[in-house]
């Protein structure tokens, strides 16, 4: 085989040379740019968990869903899993009106002593005997959050 | 020269009046003033108004080596009227337990204690690495005093603990003090169990196969994937021909020995074991037998117990499982693409790709068992300086550059940052993600003088017992859903005090044959078929060690009472459903609530020294239990006692 010498190349790199400065004409970001852009996009911070509600009524709501929400259902529509085994069913804590009835003392007593205290069912049992009277206030707040006033 | 020194004199003044100013000026001061309006308006006399002390304030933590400046502008951290004031006035809500003269701030919240401006004391700035922490991580701190294992009162720590030993991270990331352990199961002989057209598909994409597998995603190419199933499964036969037992007798072993328990079927059923419902396309016949025989002889670490099952047992039960639990939506003809796919894999290429993605941080595998951790060691990642992490090709604005960010985000998506990383991505969820950079963030050297230390929650236990009923519990694996001292699983009672609890002979039959003591329950006693010999060993372990004096020493005292007493049992039936209406939770004969247990055959079940105990106060039992403590007199309890020990004939009682 023989060598050519280089000038028959040259002008096939200067073609080359041309072609590459063509392509790279049209593209002003350095490769990969879109790739970064996109990743940039994925960087998130991390948001706060928001729940709208006090500190007392974020307390409550935990006692809520431990102690009443077996009866009287997480979001405290009367349908807890046990609501259908009572045979008077459990107060709906989402009904404005009814909870309209009941002052917070009220409230509080109802949970501190049992239904019976206020010629309630004895199936709501006294829980003065396990929470104490802090979690008791809690509580009667997370209640109150329950209940949507009705829009006028 | 004279007109020069004029001027001068003149910029000079001028110099120092600035610096005058500036010095008067100071930023907090607006806070301090926005702060004394804020007292007026909640009632404060006029002699503290008027003597209302402006400038810098600090508290000097001796014991904690600090010195914190927050409170020039958090005034009213330690004023109850300011709970919800605006920041940054609000009053620290945990005051009472976290006063700010014994802790400061920044020992939790980090942050730069001296610093007098809102961008240096928050950061981050210039080298400060401890940017205050955003609240989704501030239980990191909780660690420093309180330790790791905190429990319920530091639940994002917690659950960060959890998943970082669970999940295997531990496998590849080197903590000091910390045991590795492998969390996945030992691949060994896996050609005998699995299909190796299984495998490529499994090990593509982990989720397509179980949507909940804790199994993280390599995102590996076709050819990668068949390197390493090659490498597993270097040659395999047909599969062994389907065991000729009965579908429908293999149902009914399945619904009897209640696997649902801890298998779910599409969803539905116990976590503690993998989804059944497309077992079919996994397993080969003949590993599902040996499985079923006994699963410890095929991977010693498994959570499944032996079930003693009946070979006709076995053999129906695998007829039902690959039969009914196979992958409708696999197309027809995938497993032989896959297959052709494999066969073209390259077995060196496949043991680099092990070594590369660290598969052996969680799967012991044959010949390989020598690896090491290959990820970096963590345990001081708490502590690393912001420059040592690289964004790689993410650009992101210097002050929102910090190690929780960093880490937060790794965790969301670990090849965020640069296109050939090997961290394998575990679909995090946010709060998940949150709460593993909350438990990273925890790893630091930074120790607090022993006056602060106070540990909370419940220590690891180091209850192991040996000899026979060691081996009984490890047969049947109790443990993985009941605990005993503290160890053990919670999905089950605690066996810790049983003896004291139940009767022998109720024991007896249950251990038999399990029957259901809290109807609802999706997660009930399977049945185990346990040998006599090993009930015997059971049984005399739970007499003699799991005990609680409280109630052994009631025995004089209630053997006085008069349980049996037919006008007690009914004056207890008034109590039980007029007074206090307890079948509002309990059922007896199949009428009233399903919160607690059912109380049909409690006078078989239940000791009546365990009975009257749990009456005075059950929450000296079982402090968790949703039991009301109903401070009964003492005549009520041994009536109520007396009717629920007593024997209740009717519907449902056998």
């Amino acid at each position: 085989m023989t060598r050519r010498p280089y000038g028959s190349r040259l002008p096939g790199i200067f073609l080359l040379v041309l072609l590459s400065a063509g392509v790279g004409w049209g593209e002003t970001k350095p490769p990969g740019a879109d790739n970064a852009a996109m990743r940039r996009k994925e960087f998130v911070l991390p948001r706060k968990h928001d729940t709208g509600l006090s500190r007392e009524a974020k307390r409550g709501r935990n006692l809520y869903v431990y102690y009443c929400a077996l009866c009287h259902g997480k979001q405290g529509d009367a349908d807890g899993f046990n609501a259908t085994n009572l045979k008077t069913p459990p107060t709906r804590h989402t009904d404005p009106i009814l909870m309209g009835t009941l002052s917070d003392a009220q409230v509080q007593r109802i949970i501190k002593e049992g239904g019976q205290a206020l010629g309630r069912s004895p199936q709501m049992p006294p829980w003065g005997g396990v929470l104490k009277s802090q979690e008791i206030a809690d509580l009667a707040v997370f209640i109150r959050t329950l209940a949507v006033p009705a829009k006028k | 020269m004279k007109r020069s020194f004029v001027v001068l004199s003149l910029l000079i003044l001028l110099f120092l009046l600035w610096q005058i100013g500036k010095d008067y000026n100071r930023p907090y001061l607006s806070y301090q003033k926005a702060y004394k309006r804020l007292l007026a308006k909640a009632g404060e006399g006029e002699p503290e108004l008027a003597s209302f002390p402006f400038g810098a304030r600090q508290d000097w933590i001796v014991g904690l080596s600090r010195v914190d400046r927050c409170e020039t502008c958090h005034l009213g951290v330690e004023d109850p009227r300011f709970l919800n004031a605006p920041a940054p006035f609000r009053a620290h809500p945990d005051a009472d337990i976290h006063p700010v003269e014994s802790f400061g701030c920044t020992v939790c919240h980090g942050g730069q204690g001296l610093a007098t401006s809102l961008e240096d004391a928050h950061g981050p700035t210039g080298n400060w690495n401890r940017a205050i922490y955003h609240e989704n991580f501030l239980q990191k701190s909780c660690s420093l005093c309180h330790g790791e294992t905190v429990g319920e009162s530091a639940p994002v720590l917690s659950r960060g603990r959890e998943i970082f030993y669970d999940w295997g991270c531990r496998g590849c990331h080197k903590v000091e003090g910390k045991e590795r352990k492998k969390v996945g199961p030992p691949i060994r002989k896996i050609g005998e169990k699995v299909r190796v057209d299984w495998l490529y598909r499994w090990l593509r994409n982990p989720r397509g196969y179980l949507p909940k597998t804790r199994m993280p995603d390599f995102f590996l190419s076709e050819q990668e994937a068949a390197d390493i199933a090659l490498l597993l499964i270097p040659q395999q036969g047909a599969p062994g021909a389907a065991p000729a037992g009965s579908v429908e007798r293999g149902r009914l072993v399945f619904n009897e020995s209640r696997c649902v328990t801890c298998h779910a079927v599409e969803g539905k059923g116990g976590i503690i074991g993998p989804d059944l419902a497309k077992i079919g396309s996994k397993l080969r016949p003949e590993g599902l037998l040996a499985w079923l025989r006994n699963p410890h002889e095929v991977n010693p670490t498994t959570r499944m117990p032996v079930h003693n099952f009946t070979e006709q047992d076995v053999r129906d039960l695998a007829t039902f499982l690959l039969t009914e639990y196979t992958d409708l939506e696999l197309p027809e003809d995938q497993a032989s693409r896959d297959l052709k796919a494999v066969s073209k894999g390259n077995v060196r290429n496949g043991k680099a790709l092990i070594d590369k993605y660290g598969c052996t941080g969680c799967h012991e595998i044959e010949r390989m068992e020598d690896r090491g951790e290959n990820g970096s060691e963590l345990t001081r990642i708490g502590d690393i300086h912001v420059s040592r992490l690289d964004f790689g090709e993410v650009e992101v604005p210097r002050n929102r550059r910090t190690v929780p960010n960093w880490l937060y985000n790794k965790m969301r998506k670990p090849r965020l940052f640069k296109g050939d990383l090997k961290m394998p991505d575990y679909r995090f969820s946010d709060e998940d993600a949150e709460a593993v950079t909350t438990y990273l963030l925890s790893l630091t050297a930074e120790r607090v003088p022993a006056q602060y230390y106070h540990p909370l929650g419940e220590r690891p236990s180091d209850y192991d017992p040996q000899g026979d009923f060691g081996t009984v519990l490890e047969k049947y694996r109790c443990l993985v859903c009941h605990r005993i001292r503290g160890k053990g699983g919670v999905l089950a009672p605690d066996l810790s005090r049983e003896g004291s609890r139940v009767r022998k002979e109720w024991l007896h039959d249950y251990l038999r044959k399990p029957d259901t003591i809290r109807p609802i329950l999706v997660e009930r006693m399977p049945q185990m078929k346990i040998a006599e010999a090993d009930i015997r060993i059971l049984d005399a372990y739970i007499r003699a060690a799991l005990l609680d004096d409280k109630v052994e020493n009631l025995a004089v005292e209630v053997r006085g009472m008069r349980l049996g007493d037919p006008e007690a049992v009914r004056r207890g039936s008034r109590l039980y459903f007029e007074k206090y209406a307890c079948d509002a939770c309990h059922q007896i004969n199949l009428k009233g609530g399903t919160i607690g247990p059912d109380l049909t055959h409690s006078g078989k079940r239940l000791r009546p020294e365990w009975v009257i105990l749990w009456l005075r106060n059950p929450k000296a039992f079982l402090p968790r239990s949703v039991e009301p403590v109903y401070a009964f007199p003492q005549r009520e309890i041994e009536d109520l006692a007396a009717f629920v020990l007593s024997p209740k004939a009717g519907k449902g009682t056998p």
